[in-house]
């Protein structure tokens, strides 16, 4: 395929800055069109006067004023015309900046095919609202395209693919204004092209002419994501194999949660500040569908549990369907809706029965803390939020998360008063355990769950029966009990009756791991968590929120729970 | 004074990590604590880094191969230990 790429620049009204961008453009060598989107008398005197300095600079001038998707379209057409296969759109007022123009090019070069798109740093000039502006539009450009694939719709440096492009313009009403940057972006996607970026600088320049008209677009650009969200449904499927096909491979859960879970919590809060409950549901629950519908291991994984369920009596009374499978993925969307809504301290004692409290206060009395194992089965999260019931309990919890310190800057800013922390333990070494001892000693309370394997699989977990076969459990929870020699608790909280009832009891003393006897004592603690899970479990199946094979990656006979590597520092 | 505290390490891996059949006699100051030696793992590693740590209040690396070289041997974690003490 012919490479041959030229520049675009839609221009209205920058006659100050288009000199200065123009004479930036120079070295580059290639080709460059401007089109004059109807600018007033000034600007167009300074056009036609840079048109007859510099015979690389094309100019096409429209009668008037029809907006930057006009423009472009008319420069896409001019480079048809002129045999050009691509064009690198870049803003007229200096934002965008030009040393990247050779990156962005070798990019559309190796795949010509390909929308390739910039994709912004800013520096710290970027006003704060449009700053969060562009989250709420990268949310939505994900449901649009039903994929992560579309980093960034906003920054107009990129290079189109003049004949896709063409064919778009030409059978479609691309949005015209400010508009006009995400819509061809996702259209472009919908319609097979690859939306590749590179990373660039953009600067907001401080006098330039913003043509940015509150009112007016944004109630286009609402409007947009409207039809743009519509156009996505019929679409879903094709959207959805697309995705498949990419990507089928089989995924941790560590990594599939961090997938999108930061995002979803940052975007669900906001709506939820704004719109209050109805609002967070607005968009949770079409995630929710999208990862049901797309999602078959977490479809299978959630069948195979609730048919065990089933089996074992517990509150699953029939061989699940379809349906039960649907609204166990929709409880698990209502239960980061209460999460919210108790982070933002709405949850009221009155939804809240607190079975054994009283152990807490009283170890805390005592001044020492004790570990709380918890589980994916109902929403532990929801504790965050109940600092009154925990009696400002200091807690910790322990996670495999890098995104830790995050996820804790989030709780600090929706709860100031919050006293819990996450702490990330996937490296867990001799510094980790003396500072969890530490917190232990002060009296600060640990959380860990102990239903998940470490993200390295195969290694430090232990087998245990559970639901009617084994399964691996982690060994890290008790190892790391054993090692801080304090007491242990399970506490789980699940929704029952429209009310959230949580549960803490007594687990041990303390956990003693024999030296001879190690692996068979962590089976047996293991076992008896398992146990106490199983039992839960059967009660509110609904609320078991491990979506991936459980029973899978079968633990190897011998010693898994020792690292046969010797000691490597975790 | 370094002989004594020697003994007293070895004495305390022993009673720490519940090593049964083994006396300080058994224990070389240069032999590996870890794998080959004296076969401890990962598990015993946390167990005596927190025991040890307690004992001499010590201020362990935030850097586990740090840590690593400093419980490679009863040698190595005395230099380490005098170290700090020194400071």
């Amino acid at each position: 395929m012919v490479f041959q790429p030229a520049l675009l620049i839609p221009c209205y009204n920058h006659g100050d800055q288009i000199g200065a961008t123009v004479s930036r453009l120079a070295h580059h060598g290639l080709p460059c069109l401007i089109v004059d989107d109807g600018s007033d008398a000034t600007t167009a005197a300074v056009l036609d006067r840079l048109a007859a300095e510099h015979e690389w600079l094309t100019l096409v001038r429209l009668p008037e004023n029809r907006g930057k998707g006009a423009a472009v379209a008319a420069g896409v057409d001019a480079a048809a015309e002129s045999g050009w296969t691509h064009v690198l759109q870049i803003d007229a007022d200096g934002q965008h900046d030009t040393d990247d123009i050779p990156r962005l090019l070798d990019k559309a070069r190796d795949q010509p095919d390909a929308l390739v798109s910039g994709q912004p740093i800013y520096d710290d000039d970027i006003p704060r609202v449009r700053f969060y502006g562009r989250y709420l539009t990268h949310a939505l450009v994900w449901l649009e395209t039903l994929s992560f694939a579309i980093r960034d719709s906003m920054c107009g440096f990129r290079v189109y693919p003049v004949a896709a492009s063409r064919e778009l313009f030409h059978s479609h009403r691309i949005g015209r204004r400010m508009d006009f940057d995400t819509d061809i972006m996702v259209r472009l996607y919908w319609r097979g092209t690859p939306v590749v970026f590179v990373p660039t600088r953009v600067r907001y320049p401080r006098d330039g002419v913003s043509h940015f008209d509150m009112l007016g677009d944004n109630a286009r650009i609402a409007w947009m994501h409207a039809r743009l969200i519509c156009g996505m449904l019929p679409r879903a499927p094709l959207l959805v194999a697309r995705r498949l096909r990419r990507g089928s491979e089989k995924i941790h859960w560590t990594r599939q949660a961090e997938r999108g879970t930061y995002w979803l919590m940052w975007l669900g809060l906001q709506l939820y500040r704004v719109f209050g409950r109805p609002g967070a549901r607005l968009i949770l629950f079409p995630l929710v569908t999208w990862f049901w519908l797309s999602n078959a291991q977490a479809r299978r994984a959630s069948r195979d549990f609730l048919q065990r369920v089933y089996e074992h009596g517990g509150a699953q009374q029939r061989p699940p369907r379809a349906l039960d499978v649907y609204r166990h993925f929709f409880m698990f969307s209502d239960c980061i809706v209460d999460r919210l809504e108790s982070w933002r301290g709405r949850l009221r004692h009155e939804h809240v029965q607190f079975n054994g409290q009283q152990m807490l206060l009283d170890e805390a009395a005592r001044g020492r803390g004790a570990i709380l194992m918890t589980s994916h089965l109902g929403n532990i999260e929801l504790c965050r939020g109940l600092n009154d019931q925990l009696g400002n309990l200091r807690m910790n919890v322990l996670v495999y998360n890098h995104h830790a310190p995050r996820i804790n800057r989030i709780i600090e800013k929706s709860n100031p008063n919050s006293r819990l922390k996450l702490v990330d333990i996937r490296e867990f070494g001799m510094q980790t355990a003396a500072m969890l001892e530490q917190q232990v000693r002060d009296g600060e309370f640990l959380a860990i769950a102990a239903d998940r394997t470490p993200p390295s699989l195969n290694e430090n977990v232990v087998p245990a029966r559970f639901l009617g076969s084994e399964a691996p459990f982690p060994t890290g929870p008790f190892i790391i009990a054993a090692l801080l020699h304090c007491p242990v608790y399970l506490m789980t909280c699940v929704r029952v009756e429209g009310r959230y009832r949580i549960d803490v009891v007594h687990f041990a003393e303390e956990i003693t791991l024999s030296r001879k006897n190690r692996d068979a004592d962590l089976q047996y603690w293991a076992q008896r968590y398992a146990d106490d899970l199983e039992a839960r479990a059967l009660e509110t199946p609904m609320q078991w929120f491990n979506f991936y094979d459980f029973w899978g990656h079968p633990v190897t006979g011998d010693g898994t729970a020792r690292k046969q590597d010797g000691y490597n520092g975790d | 004074m370094s002989d004594d505290l020697g003994r007293e390490l070895k004495e305390l891996i022993i009673e720490s990590l519940d090593l049964e059949d083994v006396t300080p006699e058994d224990i070389d100051d240069d032999e590996p604590l870890f794998v080959d030696g004296l076969g401890l793992d990962s598990i015993d590693a946390l167990e005596l880094g927190m025991q040890i740590q307690k004992k001499y209040n010590l201020k362990l690396d935030a850097n586990n191969e740090a840590n690593k070289q400093h419980f490679a041997s009863v040698n190595a974690l005395r230099r380490f230990i005098e170290s700090q003490q020194a400071t």
